[in-house]
């Protein structure tokens, strides 16, 4: 009965699951699936699942709950939640419950395409690191500083006297393969909470859109990063900031933060 | 039958003619009583005085002792009708003169009822007052009332020295004339009186009661009725519904503000309309999001998933790239219906507006080449750029532009200008954040005047104690209240939760000399202001400092077929639309919702078959 999938497909519809398992087959990716969260954790307890994709909205048991029923029943696995109804209290619920991201539907091959490059990259991280618990995490990849906080586990926000810094975590460099190019907004564009705010093309030439965790008007961009990308691989959460941002409403968005002292 | 006994007139008919028959009974009764007894004192009288006389003019035979002349004359007395009976009766009891001749020496003994008064105490008295010797009876029951009075005949000189010496020197009295008369007069008289008494009070009664009913029927009645009629059609929904005040009583004040209450509960009643038609378009967003989603993800993923397997074939990957464009637009549709549903807060940059007509125009320019319609710009030259959501303004020019195409139909223009210019804040700015002094907000959604949310306070004037909700704009007079307080002098103002006073009894209006209010304004210092109707004096100093504002001003103007004047103060009311089924009656909520956020403010004029002109003003410095 143990077998071993790449990933576990859940939603209710099947045209959905047939639409991500068509992508996942195209990229050599092994797939189960389900269609209701009991199934989905079946299949999990009796199998060797590396990557869980499931929708939230589904009857009986939706997928926020089938998240917290996987990390009561101590199966390790990284889970990415996806859904149509893509709100800042969506997503950020999915990041507080611990899932590693949220895929907004619906999505294109190429969007598809590098969540789940991300996930299987991070799934081999943490296979990794729970094989080899006494060296510590930080072998694998450096958590972010406690003082900092994030939307989700791809970016950091940093407090400062006027402003906010922001950057990318070093577990969301990890899971990309090798970063080739950077694309960062121009200063006096506007940031959006959940919304892309840099695009990195990997040496694969896939493009990875990671989300802003606030929102602002950019009023430095870091010129170092620009010249040597390999900065901000170095030192991600230091000298690899990406902007000065003036925070348009800190007080309305600070509650969709996590602290990054829960790492 | 029980409907009449319930009714307010019938009761207070009733309660009415109970008192006015009592009170009139009583009256009644102490008048007939006093006339009565007036008439018997009469007669009393006048029955003493008739026995002093035959006793006076019998006098001359008794001294004689000419017995038959005696009779004879108390014979012929008791010819007169009303007199009934005259008899003499000596000291042993004896009748010796009657003018009934059959009772002629009989003895009435001592006992009898008509001698008790004086021989009760067992020996004749000798002086009794008249009252005493008077007596009235009956003979029996059905017979008139009879009067009789005994006179005592004294002993004199000349009775004991007769020469009969029928009498002794040492008697007092020597007999009695005991007369009788009936009292059929005065009892006639007494029973018309007693008649006309009892005609009046039915009389006044039944004028009473008649009076009673008309005017109750007038003042009270029908203004009731009409009361429950309006009440009963405000039940079953028609709030449009008004009762037609024909007085200025307390019942005329009932229905003027029965008739504001409806208007009021029709107002609430759309708000609710609308707060509800917008809960559930919040719910039908996301639903729809939840819906459709699905589907495209399936259309969108399929698609772009052929479109990396047939690299090699370039015909279809044209074809295919239309479909994850389009798909992909769609995705983008849908993101801003759940961003409007949520009103989402604007992604404010700095950008020059002409910049976003130019875009605005381009999206439209499709309609306004099929509608054969002209845009002419008169755009300012120098511009400074404005801190601005550029998409949610865009789609507010889009919004008045596809306006005015559906108002001009066909051939027409449309002319957009833009300018830069300062105003004064008297009778512009708008207030926002009124506070009392413990910090509880006085703005009121509920309750716009000309688009803007209210401030909203409580007027207390004697026993009265109405709302007032004040004009949002600084120097504004478009104050309303639901009763007339506002044309009353020196009202008190306070804070409708906690009824703090705003009342600033050391600043006086410099116009009319009367009391201000002083409202708090939120970090913006105070509003003093003064209510008479007249002139509505305000004074913002804070705003004041800071002199006049700059302001970009964009103005679309059509030569369409213009908006009604009853049309054109809801125009900005969600769900509102002048184009009936056409609308969705969102457009200008929107719009006005969008210009708000970016803290400036939007107004209209328009003239029927002539053109509607729609004006915007941003503020050059962010929100104010």
């Amino acid at each position: 009965m143990n077998k071993k999938f790449d990933i576990l497909i859940v939603d209710d519809e099947e045209i959905v699951i047939e639409s991500i398992k068509k992508i996942c087959l195209y990229k050599n990716y092994s797939i189960s699936t389900a269609t209701n969260s009991f199934d989905a954790i079946k299949i999990l307890e009796e199998n060797d699942i590396k990557l869980v994709v499931t929708d939230i909205m589904m009857p009986e048991m939706n997928g926020f709950e089938l998240l917290i029923e996987i990390i009561k029943k101590n199966i390790s696995v990284p889970v990415i939640l996806t859904s149509g109804n893509s709100s800042l209290e969506m997503i950020s619920k999915a990041f507080m419950l611990g899932a590693i991201d949220f895929l907004p539907k619906p999505f294109n091959f190429d969007e598809l395409e590098s969540f789940i490059s991300r996930g299987m990259m991070i799934s081999n991280l943490f296979i990794r690191k729970n094989e080899n618990r006494e060296a510590g995490s930080n072998l694998y990849y450096v958590t972010c500083p406690s003082n900092y906080k994030k939307f989700g586990r791809g970016n950091w926000v940093k407090f400062e006297e006027g402003f906010v810094k922001v950057g990318v975590s070093d577990l969301l460099l990890k899971s990309i393969n090798s970063v080739n190019q950077i694309i960062l907004k121009d200063v006096n564009n506007q940031l959006s909470i959940g919304e892309s705010f840099l695009k990195i093309i990997d040496s694969n030439e896939m493009i990875h859109e990671i989300i802003s965790p606030i929102s602002g008007n950019i009023i430095e961009v870091n010129q170092n990063i620009v010249e040597s990308i390999s900065l901000l691989e170095k030192d991600p959460y230091f000298e690899g900031w990406l902007y000065k941002v003036t925070p348009s409403d800190i007080f309305y968005e600070e509650k969709y933060l996590i602290s990054c002292s829960s790492d | 039958m029980k409907r009449v006994i319930r009714k307010i007139s019938t009761k207070l008919i009733f309660i009415i003619s109970i008192t006015s028959i009592i009170i009139i009974s009583v009256y009644a009764y102490f008048s007939i009583n006093f006339q009565s007894k007036v008439l018997e004192e009469e007669s009393q009288r006048h029955l003493n005085q008739l026995s002093e006389t035959i006793k006076n003019s019998t006098r001359d035979a008794m001294l004689e002792n000419k017995r038959e002349n005696i009779q004879k004359i108390v014979h012929r007395i008791t010819l007169e009708p009303c007199i009934k009976k005259a008899r003499i009766i000596n000291k042993e009891g004896r009748i010796i003169y009657s003018s009934d001749s059959t009772e002629i020496d009989n003895i009435i003994d001592i006992k009898n009822e008509s001698c008790k008064s004086c021989h009760e105490i067992g020996k004749p008295l000798e002086r009794l007052k008249i009252k005493e010797r008077m007596k009235i009876f009956k003979l029996h029951p059905d017979s008139t009332r009879m009067m009789s009075v005994i006179n005592p005949i004294y002993n004199e000189k000349s009775c004991y020295e007769a020469d009969c010496h029928a009498h002794e020197k040492d008697k007092v009295v020597l007999g009695v004339l005991d007369m009788t008369i009936c009292l059929k007069n005065i009892d006639l008289q007494i029973e018309q009186s007693r008649l006309i008494i009892m005609f009046m009070t039915i009389i006044t009664i039944l004028s009473l009661g008649l009076i009673l009913i008309y005017f109750i029927k007038r003042w009270v009645d029908r203004p009731v009725k009409d009361l429950v009629k309006a009440t009963n059609k405000v039940a079953l929904g028609n709030l449009s519904f008004e009762v037609k005040s024909r007085s200025n009583d307390e019942l005329g004040d009932l229905s003027s503000s029965f008739n504001n209450m409806t208007k009021k509960l029709s107002e609430m009643r759309l708000q609710l309309l609308q707060s509800e038609k917008m809960a559930s378009l919040g719910q039908l967003a996301a639903g729809i999001a939840h819906e459709i989603n699905n589907p495209l993800t399936g259309v969108l993923s399929y698609s772009s998933y052929l479109l990396k397997r047939t690299k090699d074939n370039p015909e279809l990957q044209n074809d295919l790239n239309v479909i994850v464009r389009e798909t992909m637009r769609s995705r983008e549709i849908v993101k801003q219906l759940l961003d409007f549903a949520r009103q989402s807060t604007p992604k404010k940059i700095k950008i020059n507006i002409n910049e976003i007509i130019e875009r605005a125009e381009k999206v439209v320019a499709n309609q306004l080449m099929i509608n054969n319609i002209n845009i002419e710009k008169n755009l300012g030259g120098d511009l400074p750029e404005i801190i601005i959501d550029p998409n949610q303004i865009q789609q507010v020019i889009i919004n008045l532009i596809v306006n005015a195409i559906d108002a001009i139909a066909k051939n027409g223009k449309i002319t957009i200008s833009t300018s830069r210019f300062a105003v004064d804040p008297y009778g512009f700015t708008i207030i926002k954040d009124a506070l009392c002094p413990n910090e509880h907000s006085l703005m009121c959604e509920s309750h716009k005047i000309d688009g803007n949310p209210s401030i909203k306070v409580l007027g207390i004037f004697d026993n009265l104690r109405n709302e007032i909700f004040l004009d949002p704009v600084y120097g504004g007079q478009k104050h309303e209240a639901a009763h007339e307080i506002l044309k009353k002098k020196n009202i008190n103002i306070v804070c409708p939760t906690c009824e703090v006073s705003f009342m600033d009894n050391l600043s006086k209006c410099p116009t009319c000399n009367e009391n201000t209010y002083k409202i708090p304004i939120q970090n913006k210092g105070f509003l003093i202001g003064c209510l008479n109707k007249n002139h509505s004096w305000q004074k913002w100093e804070y705003i004041e400092k800071k002199g006049s504002q700059e302001y970009i001003a964009l103005e679309i103007k059509d030569n369409g077929c213009g908006i009604s004047e009853a049309k054109i103060s809801r125009i900005f009311d969600p769900f509102f639309s002048t184009k009936e089924q056409k609308g969705t009656g969102l457009g200008l909520a929107v719009v006005w919702g969008i210009i708000d956020n970016h803290g400036g403010s939007i107004s209209v004029e328009s003239k029927i078959d002539e053109g509607t002109k729609f004006k915007i003003m941003l503020p050059l410095l962010g929100r104010v």
